[in-house]
């Protein structure tokens, strides 16, 4: 075939195909990519770390010093806010796995027509935002929300009881926002779990119970561990559900982070605790790595 | 001058896989030439360099006179069928056919007619508008066909395209694609794995193995004098016999086996042979014979038969040599009347000297 | 006679809890009073007239959809950039680059909108549109990487060998060939990137500047200061444009776009 008239597209594949088998063309292509998040997402968090190492204004100085982080775990109430983060995480993991454990098996194991439609009504709210999902729950849980207007019509309360602006309300909040990550997790493995095993257990004599305990559960120990890092991670790390369902009782790290640097301008200090929560979100990731393949395709993590 | 021309081409993978290793070869205009050895020989891997997906770490391919070594496969002017067709799912048939004409910038009606011309040469015109994934896989075999031929290619490449169809279509297809290339001329390399299919299409054939050209010749050269046990083994079977020179006559070399009988080969004139020199013949069953008499002729061993294969045609018979461990490969005709043999008979087996064929060492 | 099957009403009862609220809203959006309560006291449009017809909230849903639509253009082309690379090669380091162009989705956000902040500021770069988009591309790009990586290393190359043998040079073959089939993998990464761009608040509050106020920030600040029932109205709009959008492509392509079968 006649080479055509010069055209950009030819001169580019002709380069492509030049030095195809070459590390020059994997380095062109990952340039752009590399480079946007080197300068906008590694050397951001990069200088926030020194910066966390710098004399907060509160606390004039030159040079580097430990202070900060000092303050974070020294000061009970800053301590107090990094550990309930933690004790919030954790709570809300126990409480998607063992609400989402059942339902991913039931979604798993059962032989619906739709099942297909089930699992995508679960992933379907994690299209919308996080502040949407959030403020229809102030709606639900607040002292004149449904709730309690319901049950105050019924008689069943004369006061209204307090069901947000608390730990309740928080752990509401993230049960609903990561109740989908959790059961997608489990479902994804148990999906992949012969069920031939389980039906050999129960064959040997095996009661339902005890096939679930020794066959099931051990096999889908690999989505329980990936659910729970992940719920873990984004749970502690949560923004809008503590900001309006927690309120000023419960606030947690992202929310500290927003108002030391935001309302206070103490940058090193914001710095500070944004590093122990990256340390501690990296750590977790490190020990599980599955972590990238949850089988949540889209979903904000953010919140 | 040759369509196609590898001029010592060599590739390797990395530091050590020699997938193709110094390979020569003329392609002549309108021939249709069969790659064949075993998988993993190198023949995909020639075939790729041909059509530019590849380059070769040292040699030379040369196309219609032009050297194109380092040129992209899209100005090459080949045209491919793949091992499992790569019909672009999205396209219908008749846009996969024209695929290669709009890149070529023809215009609409002549990319039409064009089109509509090589479907009917593969026999499927009524199919232009289907999509692939609505086609079965000898109509696929058609589409991946006519998209190659549409577009005039200097020589035309086949990977294994046969390797997935059923046996019955596979031995139609291949009829057609033999008489498609007899009609429109087409200089083809056409690679397998299967022997009966290079055997049958071939104007020549080229044997590899471990990425060497084995031996290059028409199917008949091939079969009846393969130059090396590979060959005389891979294309059809063959009786192996080891054995040394024990006298040297004037047309007949006589050998003494290593299984401990006495043979007689016709020897060609310009063959340079001394006593006791170590040589290797090989025989094709067929041009064995069995006996239920003591032997006629020069070459008869008694034995007794171990196996025995009823194959329709034939019968296949493996005949342990009386007094020695070699066994002897016997096909028989299976025609009306013809005697057949029960393991365990005591039989003559024998052959013509001629029909010998002596490998050199 | 069948058992009981408590399995079913646990997923009826689970199912009602991550509905409801989106039940709720909807309802709660059609109240004729100022202050939101539910049941609501009467009914009325009144709300969605403020949005559809006096333009409430419109500003900053334009916002919202120029920094999705920009911010998931740029993830988009270099997601499928960085795809070819990671799904086609196999060069040292890969490993270290694929974990570092996913780094974002492991961190909590609220460290990228910090952490940009602190950036844009020191570098005088400024809170403006670009700056905000850059963030979301930040945050999207490993969405797409990670599907159409993926979706790649599923495609058939010999696809786009067939094209170049056809005399398409490589950009001919990768256009007409390689990305239409891989159209499907290629949606479902930009739709994750933009819906996640679209309903991000947490970035988009560190990077908010008066000229830039996304959807989801004025949503927020007047959960905080403006507590009426207009919030449910574009809440309910927004909710169900988006479920609406999800059942619409699960009816198309099924179920695979959403949720990976490993
Ligand atoms: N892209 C590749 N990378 C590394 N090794 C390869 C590659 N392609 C082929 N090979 C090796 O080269 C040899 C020849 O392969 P191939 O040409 O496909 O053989 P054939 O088509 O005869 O079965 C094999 O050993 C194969 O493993
Ligand atoms: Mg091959």
């Amino acid at each position: 075939m006649r080479r055509p008239r010069f055209s950009l597209s030819g001169w580019i594949s002709d380069y492509y195909y030049r030095y195809k088998n070459t590390i020059y063309v994997p380095m062109v292509l990952l340039a752009p990519s590399i480079l946007m998040l080197a300068v906008l997402f590694v050397y951001p968090i990069a200088v926030l770390m020194i910066q966390a190492f710098q004399h907060a204004p509160t606390d004039p100085g030159k040079g580097f010093t430990l202070n900060n982080f000092i303050k974070l775990f020294g000061d009970f109430y800053y301590f107090n806010i990094l550990l309930r983060s933690l004790l919030v995480g954790l709570g809300t993991t126990i409480l998607t796995l063992f609400l989402g454990y059942p339902l991913a098996l039931f979604l798993a194991r059962s032989k619906i027509k739709k099942r297909d439609l089930l699992v995508v009504l679960l992933v379907a709210p994690l299209y919308t935002s996080i502040v949407v999902r959030v403020y229809a729950w102030m709606v639900i849980l607040g002292k004149g929300g449904l709730i309690n207007n319901l049950l105050t019509q019924w008689g069943v309360i004369q006061q209204p009881l307090p069901l947000m602006l608390n730990m309740t309300g928080v752990l509401i909040g993230l049960l609903h926002v990561y109740y989908a990550f959790m059961v997608l997790s489990i479902y994804s493995v148990v999906l992949n779990i012969d069920p031939a095993l389980e039906e050999a257990a129960m064959n040997l004599g095996a009661t339902r119970m005890r096939t679930l305990r020794e066959v099931t559960i051990p096999l889908s120990m690999p989505g329980i561990l990936a659910g729970s890092v992940l719920v873990f991670v984004l749970s502690m790390g949560a923004y809008v559900v503590p900001a309006f369902l927690g309120g000023r009782k419960v606030m947690m790290i992202s929310n500290l982070i927003y108002t030391v640097v935001i309302d206070a301008f103490n940058w090193p200090f914001g710095a500070a605790i944004a590093t122990a929560l990256l340390i501690i979100a990296l750590l977790l990731t490190y020990f599980y790595s599955k972590l990238l393949e949850s089988p949540v395709k889209g979903g904000g993590f953010g919140g | 001058m040759p369509d196609v021309e590898l001029r010592g081409v060599t590739k390797m993978f990395g530091k050590d896989t020699v997938a193709v290793d110094n390979v020569n070869l003329e392609v002549e205009a309108g021939e249709f030439i069969s790659l064949l050895g075993p998988s993993g020989c190198g023949k995909t891997t020639t075939l790729r360099m041909i059509a530019g997906f590849e380059e070769p770490t040292t040699g030379q391919i040369i196309i219609k006179g032009k050297d194109m070594t380092r040129v992209p496969p899209y100005y090459r002017n080949t045209g491919m069928v793949f091992q499992n067709y790569a019909l672009f799912p999205h396209r219908t048939v008749a846009e996969n056919v024209a695929f290669g004409l709009k890149m070529r910038g023809l215009n609409r009606e002549e990319i039409k007619r064009r089109v509509d011309e090589a479907l009917r040469m593969v026999e499927i015109p009524n199919l232009a508008d289907r999509y692939p994934r609505q086609l079965s896989g000898g109509q696929q075999q058609r589409v991946a066909l006519a998209r190659a031929i549409v577009i005039q290619p200097s020589v035309l490449l086949l990977d294994e395209p046969l390797s997935a169809l059923d046996k019955k279509l596979r031995e139609q297809m291949r009829g057609e694609i033999k008489r498609l290339q007899n009609r429109i001329g087409i200089t083809t390399i056409f690679v397998t794995h299967d022997q009966e299919e290079a055997l049958t299409l071939s104007d020549r054939i080229v044997i590899m193995n471990k990425g060497k050209v084995i031996q290059v010749g028409t199917p008949t050269e091939l079969y009846r004098k393969p130059v090396n046990t590979f060959v005389a083994d891979f294309l059809g079977t063959s009786n192996i016999i080891t054995g040394k020179v024990q006298e040297l006559a004037a047309g007949f070399v006589t050998i003494n086996t290593d299984g401990g009988f006495t043979i007689k080969v016709v020897r060609e004139d310009n063959m340079a042979l001394k006593t006791g020199q170590e040589l290797t013949v090989s025989i094709r069953p067929e041009n064995m014979s069995l006996t239920g008499q003591p032997g006629p002729g020069m070459n008869s061993q008694p034995g007794r038969v171990r196996d025995v294969f009823f194959m329709g045609a034939t019968v296949r018979y493996n005949i342990l040599v009386d007094n020695s461990d070699q066994v002897l490969t016997v096909d028989e005709q299976n025609v009306g009347g013809s005697r057949l043999y029960k393991p365990g008979d005591q039989v003559t087996v024998y052959w013509e000297p001629g029909d010998c064929n002596i490998i050199a060492q | 006679m069948r058992r009981f099957n408590w399995g079913v009403l646990f997923a009826i009862l689970m199912y009602v809890f991550i509905l409801t609220p989106f039940v709720v809203i909807l309802y709660a959006s059609f109240s004729d009073s100022a202050l939101i309560t539910v049941p609501p006291k009467g009914l009325s449009l009144r709300w969605y007239r403020q949005i559809l017809l006096e333009g409430r909230y419109i500003p900053e849903l334009i916002t919202s959809l120029e920094v999705g639509a920009a911010s998931t253009l740029i993830s988009s082309v270099i997601g499928i950039l960085a795809s070819i690379a990671l799904a086609r090669y196999n060069f040292p380091g890969r490993d270290v680059i694929s974990s570092i162009l996913l780094a974002p989705l492991m961190v909590p956000v609220v460290l990228i909108g910090v952490a940009l902040l602190q950036f844009y500021s020191v570098t005088k770069i400024g809170l403006n549109l670009p700056s905000m988009i850059m963030a979301h591309a930040v945050m999207t790009a490993p969405y797409v990487v990670r599907t159409v990586t993926s979706t790649m290393k599923g495609f058939n190359e010999s696809l786009e060998e067939a094209a170049m043998n056809l005399g398409a040079n490589w950009i001919q073959a990768f256009t007409q060939v390689t990305l239409p089939i891989m159209m499907p993998g290629i949606f479902s990464g930009a739709m994750f990137a933009f819906i996640t761009s679209f309903g991000d608040s947490v970035v988009s509050l560190f990077l908010s500047s008066p000229s830039v106020v996304t959807l989801p920030v004025k949503v927020f600040t007047d959960i905080m200061w403006n507590f009426e029932p207009a919030i449910a109205a574009i809440s309910a709009l927004t909710s169900v444009l988006a479920i609406g959008g999800v059942l619409a492509i699960y009816a198309i392509q099924g179920a695979s776009a959403f949720v990976s079968k490993q």
